[in-house]
C-alpha cells in the first residue's frame, strides 16, 4: 500500500482501521458485560458453592471477565492479534487509529493520538474527582455532629475506603494523565508518544478499573480504609475482591503509561533538545514515571496476594497459617510512600512551568530543581516504614526510618527555593493559573511542615491514626496536588480547546476552594491535636466544634469545585478564543497552532536553547 | 544595571515582614500546643508537647521566609499593566544562595533529627517510674480488656498506680487494633498472634481516654474505654477488691 | 526557545528509520523488564519475610489436620473425634525446582539460537527452532503446575473457621510458581507469534529486530527462575 498524505481522502471518508472501525466505548462495555457474565455463569456452575471462598472466587472471576471483555470490546487486542498473524498496521490503519478525520467520534474510541488521550484523561479525572468528592461530602455531612445520622458505621467505613482510593487514583492521573500525554510529546518536539497504541491502552485500562472500584460499594463495600490492612481485609465481603482487582487493573494502566512516558522522553526528543534544555515539566514527568515503575509492582503484588489469600486458602497475611499482617503493611507502604511522590512531582513540575511563564523569568537554579526532584524520588523509596512506627514491626528500625524521612525535607525545601527564586524580581502576571501557584505555596508549606512533625516518632506516637494525619495529607493532596492539577488545567486549557478558561469564574472558584481548604483542614488539625482518631464514624462530644467547622469548610470547597466545573463546561463551549500562544510562553507546545495538527509539527524543530530565555535580550543589550 | 540595589531593597523589606511573621509564629508555637492538646498525664506526653513546641518554633522562621517573600512578590512585583508583561531579569541561579539554602536546611534537619532521636531514647525507656509492673492488653472487635499478670484480675477499664513504670504487652484476638492512651502519648498496635510492647510512667492522677486507632471494622469508633490513674494505696485497694476471673 | 525550521530527518512523509524505531523498542522492553524485576523482588521479599518472621512457628508447619492419603471417611472421622496437631510440610522437590530452571534455560537457548540464525541470514531455521522453544516453555509451565499441585493443603479448624489452608512456605511457593506460569505462557505466545510472523514475511533476514526483543525477555525469565531457585533452595 503506497498512499501518501497528499492523497488522503476527504473529510469523513477515512480509510484503514479494519475491525477498529466498529469498536468503541460502547462495544467495550458490551464486551465487558458479556465476558463478565460468561465467567460468572461458568464459575457458578463449576465452583464448590458450599466452600467458604465461593463468593470471593466468583466475584474475582467475574471482575477479571469484565476487564478482559472490555479490552476485547474496545479493540485493545487488535494490535496484538495483528502482530501475531504477521499483518502489521499500514499507514492508513495508523492514521485511522490516530483519529484522522473522525471528528468527535475519536474521543469514544481506542484512539492513539496523544492529544485525544489527553482530553480523555481530563474527562476521566473529572469523573473520578466527582465520585470521590460526592463520597467526601457524604462523610463530612455525616460528621457534622457526633452520633450517627444518615449512614450506619458499615456504610461510613465503606465510604471512607472508597473515597480514599478513588481520590488517590484521581490524583495519580490528575496531572500525569492529561498533561504528560497531551503536552510532553510536543514539548520534546515529537509527533506522538513512543508507543502510540500504549497511549490508548493505558487510558482505557484505567476506564475499565473504575466500575470495579465503584462497584465494590455495591457488593457490600469494604470497611478497612484504602490501606486494606490484613487481617481485616481478609474478613471483608466481596467488595474487597473488586477493590483489589481494580487496583491490579490500575497498576497495569500506570505501568504501561510509565514505560511510554520514559521512552518518549529518552528517545523521541527532537534535534537539539538535550537533557539540559528539557522543560522542567518533562523532567518531573520522567522522574515520576520512573518512580511509579518501582512502586506499582508492589501494589499489584500486595493486592494479588490478598485476593489469593481470600480465594485459595493461602496464608500470606493470616497469622494462624504462618503469615503476618506486617507483610501486607510492608508491601503496601513500599508502594505507598513512593506513590505520593509519583502524585506530587508532576504537579510540582506543572507549577514550576507556570511560575516561569507568569513571572517572565527563567526557572531558578534549573539543575538544582532537577536534582532536587530526583533526590526526592530516590529518598522516597527509603522511608516507607514511617507509616508503621507503631505497628510493633521493628522497633529498632525506628531511628533509621526517622532519619531518612527527615532527610526528605531537604529536597522538598528545594522546591520552595526554586519557586521563590523564579518569582524574585519577576513581573508577576496574576492570571488564573498563578492564583493556584500562590495557593500551592501557602498550602504546601503547611503540609510539608506537619509532615516533619509526623516523622518524629514520639510525636507520631501521639498523632498516628488521628485526624492530624488526615489534615496533613489533605493539605498536600488537596491544597498542593489538586491546586497544581487545576493550575495545569487553567494553563493548558487554551492549548487544548483554543479558548480561555473563564477568569472571573475561575477566580471565584479559587477563593472558595482556598478558603474552604484552610477552614476544613486547619480545624481538622485541631481535632487531631485534641485526640480524635481517624476513620471514626462518630466521635466524642469534645470534638464537635472542630468537626462542625470542618464540615462547613467542606461545603465551601464543594461550592468552589462546582463553580470550577461550571467554568470548564461553559468555557469549553463558548469561552473567549485564545489564539495559539496567549501566555507568550516559550515551550514548544505553544509554538504550534491551536488546534494542534494531528502530527504536531509540519517540520520537526531544531532546538538551540532552553525555554527559559526570559530577559536574555536585556542581558545582551 | 542596578541589580544588586534592587535585591537589597527587596531583602530589606522582606526582612521586616519576615520578622513580624516569625515573632507571631514563635508566640503561637509556644502557647498553642499545650492549649490545644489534651492534658499531659505522663512524661512521654510532656515530651510530645515539648517536641511540637520546638519543631513549631524551628518551623516559624522557615514558614515566615516563604510567606514573606511570596507576600512581597504579590504586592511589589505584580504586573499591573495590560497584556503580556515584559520579561524580568535573566536570573538563572545564584550558587551562594542555593548553597546556603541547602546547608541551612540540612543543619535544621539534623537538629530536628538529633532532638527526635534523643526524645526517642528517653521515650522508649518508658519514663523513670519505680515499681515496674506489667499489664496485658487484649484488643478484640470491639473492646479492650486488661489483665494483670501475677493476679487473677481482669477488667474492661484500665487501672494504674501513679508514678510506676507500666509495661503493656498488647495483642489482639482477631484483627489489628491500635492501643492509644490519649493523654499519655503512648500508642502501639495490637496484632493477632504476636505481642507488642510499650512502656510509660503515668505521673498524674485522674481519668483518661483509651481509643482504638486502627480501623478494625464496624464499631471501630466505639472501641474506647478509660484509664484510671490512682495513688498507690487506692490502686492496691482496687486490685484486692476485684473478683477473680473464672 | 530558539527554533530553526529546517528539518533533516524527514522529507514529505513522517517515517522514521528502522534503527530509530528499534532503539526505542529496545529501551521499551528493558524498562518493562525493569518493572518485572521489581515484581519478582516483591515476591522474593514476601518469601524471605515470611520465613524470617516465622509467625507462630508456622513457616513450614501449622496446627491443623493433614488429610493427605486419607479417604473421605477417615477425614470425617478425624474431624469428629480428633484434635488438630502440628503438621510439618516438606520442602518442594529440589529436583523439580531445578528441572524447571533447566527446561526454561533450554527454551531460552533454543530461541536465542533461532535468533542467531536469522541474524546470519538463515530465516528458515527460525520456524522449527521457535516452535521448539515455545513447546519447551510449555513443558516448563507444566512442570511448574506439577510443582504447584505438590504443595499440600491442611484442614484448619478454629472457632468458626474450617477450611483448607497452605502454610506460609506453601503460599510463597505457590505465588512464585503461579507468576512463572503466567510468564511462560506469555513467552510461548510470543514465540509462536514470531514463528507465524516469519512465515508471513513480517520477519526476515533483514527484519529481525523483534526477535531480539523477545529474546531479551526470554533470557530474563530464565534468569528469574535461576534466582528463584537459588533463594528457595538456599533458604528453605
Amino acid at each position: 500500500m503506497t498512499t501518501t498524505l497528499e492523497h488522503t481522502p476527504t473529510k469523513g471518508a477515512a480509510r484503514g482501521g479494519g475491525i477498529m472501525r466498529r469498536l468503541n466505548f460502547l462495544t467495550g462495555i458490551i464486551g465487558g458485560v458479556l465476558v463478565a457474565a460468561l465467567f460468572y455463569f461458568i464459575a457458578r456452575e463449576t465452583l464448590d458453592q458450599g466452600s467458604q471462598t465461593f463468593v470471593d472466587t466468583l466475584t474475582t472471576l467475574t471482575g477479571v471477565g469484565w476487564v478482559i471483555g472490555f479490552w476485547l470490546g474496545i479493540g485493545a487486542f487488535t494490535g496484538v492479534g495483528r502482530w501475531f498473524i504477521g499483518k502489521d498496521q499500514n499507514h492508513d490503519d495508523e492514521m485511522y487509529l490516530a483519529g484522522k478525520d473522525l471528528g468527535r467520534a475519536r474521543y469514544w474510541k481506542y484512539t492513539t493520538d496523544h492529544k485525544v488521550v489527553g482530553v480523555q484523561y481530563v474527562i476521566v479525572t473529572m469523573v473520578l474527582l466527582a465520585a470521590g468528592g460526592i463520597l467526601a461530602m457524604a462523610l463530612r455531612t455525616e460528621l457534622i455532629t457526633p452520633g450517627a445520622h444518615f449512614v450506619n458505621p458499615q456504610i461510613y467505613n465503606a465510604f471512607i475506603s472508597v473515597h480514599g482510593m478513588v481520590m488517590i487514583v484521581a490524583l495519580i492521573v490528575a496531572v500525569a494523565g492529561p498533561w504528560a500525554n497531551f503536552v510532553v510529546p510536543i514539548m520534546v518536539g515529537a509527533r506522538d508518544m513512543a508507543f502510540p497504541r500504549l497511549n490508548a491502552l493505558s487510558l482505557w485500562t484505567l476506564v475499565a478499573a473504575i466500575p470495579l472500584l465503584l462497584g465494590s460499594l455495591c457488593v457490600g463495600g469494604l470497611s478497612m480504609g484504602w490501606v486494606t490492612q490484613a487481617p481485616i481485609s481478609e474478613q471483608a465481603g466481596p467488595g474487597m475482591d473488586l477493590f483489589a482487582l481494580a487496583i491490579i487493573t490500575f497498576a497495569i494502566s500506570t505501568t504501561v503509561a510509565g514505560v511510554n512516558t520514559i521512552c518518549t522522553v529518552l528517545t523521541m526528543r527532537t534535534k537539539g533538545m538535550t537533557l539540559e534544555r528539557l522543560p522542567i515539566f518533562v523532567w518531573s514527568s520522567l522522574i515520576a514515571a520512573a518512580l511509579g515503575l518501582y512502586a506499582f509492582p508492589f501494589f499489584l503484588v500486595v493486592m494479588a496476594l490478598n485476593v489469593v489469600d481470600r480465594t485459595t486458602g493461602t496464608s500470606f497475611f493470616i497469622a494462624s497459617g504462618g503469615g503476618t499482617g506486617w507483610l501486607q503493611e510492608n508491601l503496601f507502604w513500599l508502594m505507598g510512600h513512593p506513590e505520593v511522590y509519583v502524585i506530587l512531582l508532576p504537579a510540582v513540575g506543572a507549577l514550576l512551568e507556570i511560575t516561569t511563564v507568569f513571572s517572565r523569568k527563567p526557572l531558578f537554579s534549573y539543575r538544582t530543581a532537577v536534582g532536587g526532584m530526583a533526590a526526592l524520588a530516590g529518598l522516597s523509596v527509603l522511608v516507607w516504614a514511617h507509616h508503621m512506627f507503631q505497628t510493633g514491626w521493628a522497633p529498632t528500625l525506628g531511628g533509621p526510618f526517622m532519619l531518612t524521612t527527615e532527610l526528605i525535607s531537604i529536597p522538598t525545601g528545594i522546591v520552595f527555593l526554586v519557586i521563590l527564586g523564579t518569582l524574585w524580581r519577576g513581573n508577576i502576571w496574576m492570571k488564573l493559573p498563578m492564583y493556584w501557584v500562590f495557593g500551592f505555596v501557602f498550602d504546601f508549606l503547611i503540609g510539608g511542615v506537619t509532615g516533619i512533625y509526623l516523622s518524629d516518632i514520639p510525636v507520631d506516637n501521639q498523632m498516628h491514626g488521628t485526624m492530624f494525619v488526615v489534615a496533613h495529607f489533605h493539605y498536600v493532596f488537596v491544597g498542593s496536588v489538586l491546586f497544581g492539577a487545576i493550575a495545569a488545567l487553567c494553563f493548558w486549557f487554551p492549548k487544548m480547546t483554543g479558548r480561555f478558561l473563564d477568569e472571573k469564574l475561575g477566580k471565584i472558584s479559587f477563593w472558595l476552594t482556598f478558603v474552604g481548604v484552610q477552614v476544613t483542614f486547619l480545624s481538622m488539625f485541631v481535632s487531631g491535636l485534641r485526640g480524635m482518631p481517624r476513620r471514626y464514624a462518630s466521635y466524642a462530644i469534645i470534638f464537635e466544634h472542630t468537626n462542625f467547622i470542618s464540615t462547613i469548610g467542606a461545603y465551601i470547597i464543594m461550592a468552589g469545585m462546582l463553580v470550577l466545573l461550571g467554568a470548564i463546561i461553559q468555557s469549553w463551549r463558548s469561552g473567549e478564543p485564545s489564539g495559539p500562544n496567549p501566555w507568550s510562553s516559550k515551550t514548544l507546545e505553544w509554538l504550534v497552532p491551536t488546534p494542534v495538527p494531528l502530527e504536531n509539527f509540519e517540520v520537526l524543530p531544531v532546538i538551540t536553547a532552553d525555554p527559559y530565555t526570559y530577559g536574555e535580550e536585556l542581558v545582551n543589550s | 544595571m542596578a541589580t544588586s540595589n534592587d535585591n537589597k531593597k527587596a531583602i530589606y523589606s522582606i526582612f521586616w515582614i519576615w520578622l513580624v511573621i516569625t515573632i507571631v509564629g514563635v508566640l503561637i508555637s509556644i502557647k498553642a500546643p499545650a492549649w490545644l492538646m489534651p492534658t499531659s498525664a505522663s512524661s512521654s506526653m510532656h515530651l510530645v508537647i515539648e517536641t511540637i513546641v520546638v519543631f513549631s518554633v524551628a518551623a516559624a522562621p522557615v514558614a515566615a521566609l516563604v510567606y514573606a517573600t511570596t507576600l512581597y512578590a504579590l504586592v511589589k512585583w505584580r504586573w499591573r499593566g495590560d497584556g503580556v508583561p515584559p520579561d524580568g531579569p535573566n536570573l538563572r541561579n545564584n550558587s551562594t544562595l542555593t548553597a546556603v539554602w541547602i546547608v541551612s536546611s540540612t543543619m535544621l534537619t539534623i537538629f530536628l533529627l538529633i532532638w527526635g532521636l534523643a526524645a526517642l531514647a528517653v521515650d522508649e525507656g518508658g519514663g523513670n517510674g519505680k515499681n515496674p509492673m506489667t499489664v496485658n492488653v487484649t484488643g478484640q472487635q470491639w473492646a479492650w480488656s486488661f489483665t494483670y499478670p501475677g493476679t487473677h484480675v481482669a477488667s474492661n477499664e484500665l487501672y494504674l498506680p501513679v508514678n510506676d513504670k507500666i509495661t503493656f504487652n498488647v495483642t489482639s484476638k482477631d484483627v489489628v487494633h491500635g492501643f492509644w492512651i490519649v493523654q499519655m502519648g503512648v500508642k502501639v498496635n495490637a496484632n493477632p498472634g504476636v505481642s507488642t510492647t510499650v512502656s510509660v510512667t503515668p505521673n498524674k492522677i485522674g481519668t483518661y481516654d483509651i481509643r482504638c486507632t486502627e480501623i478494625c471494622g464496624l464499631y471501630h469508633a466505639y472501641m474506647v474505654t478509660r484509664v484510671h490513674v490512682l495513688s498507690d494505696t487506692a490502686f492496691a485497694k482496687w486490685l484486692s477488691s476485684q473478683p477473680s476471673r473464672a | 526557545m530558539s527554533v530553526l525550521t529546517h528539518d533533516e530527518h524527514t522529507t514529505g512523509g513522517h517515517h522514521e528509520s528502522p534503527e530509530v524505531i528499534d532503539h526505542r523498542q529496545r529501551l521499551g522492553i528493558w524498562i518493562f523488564i525493569a518493572g518485572d524485576v521489581v515484581t519478582l523482588a516483591a515476591l522474593l521479599f514476601t518469601y524471605l519475610y515470611l520465613r524470617g518472621t516465622n509467625t507462630e512457628g508456622s513457616w513450614r508447619s501449622v496446627v491443623a489436620f493433614d488429610f493427605t492419603g486419607k479417604s473421605l471417611a477417615q477425614a470425617q472421622n478425624l474431624i469428629d473425634n480428633g484434635t488438630p496437631g502440628r503438621v510439618f510440610e516438606k520442602a518442594v522437590s529440589l529436583g523439580l525446582n531445578w528441572a524447571i530452571v533447566l527446561v526454561v534455560a533450554v527454551s531460552a537457548a533454543l530461541f536465542a539460537f533461532g535468533e542467531r540464525k536469522i541474524r546470519e541470514g538463515n530465516a528458515r531455521t527460525l520456524v522449527p527452532v521457535g516452535l521448539a522453544a515455545s513447546a519447551v516453555a510449555i513443558v516448563a509451565a507444566v512442570l511448574a503446575v506439577i510443582q504447584m499441585r505438590s504443595i499440600p493443603q491442611f484442614y484448619f479448624v478454629q472457632n468458626d473457621s474450617q477450611l483448607f489452608i497452605h502454610t506460609a512456605y506453601g503460599s510463597a511457593m505457590l505465588a512464585l510458581s503461579g507468576a512463572l506460569i503466567i510468564h511462560l505462557v506469555l513467552l510461548a505466545f510470543l514465540g509462536v507469534g514470531i514463528v507465524v510472523r516469519s512465515l508471513n514475511g513480517a520477519i526476515s533476514s533483514t527484519k529481525w529486530t523483534q526477535v531480539r526483543l523477545v529474546r531479551f525477555f526470554w533470557v530474563w525469565v530464565a534468569i528469574s527462575t535461576l534466582i528463584t531457585a537459588v533463594v528457595t533452595t538456599a533458604l528453605q
